[in-house]
């Protein structure tokens, strides 16, 4: 992993399209600001890990589970 | 084409109905191509079946049939990555987590499916909303246990 060390209303750019700024820092807490093209999707990472989650859970239902699906039309 | 499923076993399927998911679908990445399939007897759930990998099998319903008010914004961007400009093209469908107690399953409204019906590509959006989460009972106590006798 990279690390870059930055200061309140400091930036990084990343591929020449997306800026992630510090905006400010209060109690621990970080406000980072984002500009990037509408087609790049930004996520809190546990949102995506959640999905992600929620997605291997759906895909691993028991036959069992399933076998009930049909019985409840 | 015959292709292997997790629920149905094999089956026969006209290979112009595989949707490409260029970015695969959260969790399975790399696996992007998926077929829907009809269950026996039972027009209110799905399957989304990935075409190479009977593994990855999804049961899926459409959001509105269980939630009337279900709504959502998709920026242009995104529904450009799987070629929609108009509406007619789009269809959704809502990923369900099944529980061995039918009446406690689930659905993920915070991530619905996409689909664009006529280019046969589709992706997982993830909404920007704090109304939905992934795991909204399909039911409540009531209607699960009527729908369970009928």
């Amino acid at each position: 992993m990279l690390v870059l060390n930055r200061k309140v209303n400091e930036s990084i750019i990343i591929d020449d399209r997306i800026e992630i700024k510090v905006l400010e820092i209060v109690d621990g807490k970080i406000k980072i600001g984002i500009e990037a093209p509408k087609d790049v999707t930004v996520l809190r990472k546990e949102v995506y890990d959640e999905i992600r989650n929620e997605n291997a859970q759906a895909a691993s239902i028991s036959l069992d589970s399933f076998s009930k699906l049909k019985k409840n039309r | 084409m015959k292709i292997k499923t997790r629920f149905l076993g094999e089956v026969e399927i006209d290979e112009k109905m595989i949707m490409d998911f260029p970015e695969g679908i959260p969790g399975f990445e790399d696996s992007r191509r998926y077929v829907l399939l009809d269950i026996p007897e039972n027009d209110v759930f799905r399957i989304l079946q990935n075409a190479d990998d009977e593994h990855i099998s999804f049961i899926v319903t459409d959001p509105w049939v269980f939630f009337e008010d279900y709504d959502f914004d998709i920026p242009d961007e995104e529904l450009a990555k799987i070629n929609i400009k108009k509406e007619e093209q789009l269809s959704v469908m809502n990923i369900v987590t099944l529980s061995d107690e039918f009446e406690n399953s689930t659905v993920n409204l915070l991530a619905p499916v996409v689909v664009n019906k006529d280019d046969r590509a589709g992706k997982q959006y993830v909404l920007n909303s704090g109304k939905y989460t992934t795991k909204h009972p399909l039911f409540t106590k009531a209607e699960g246990e009527a729908n369970a006798c009928s």
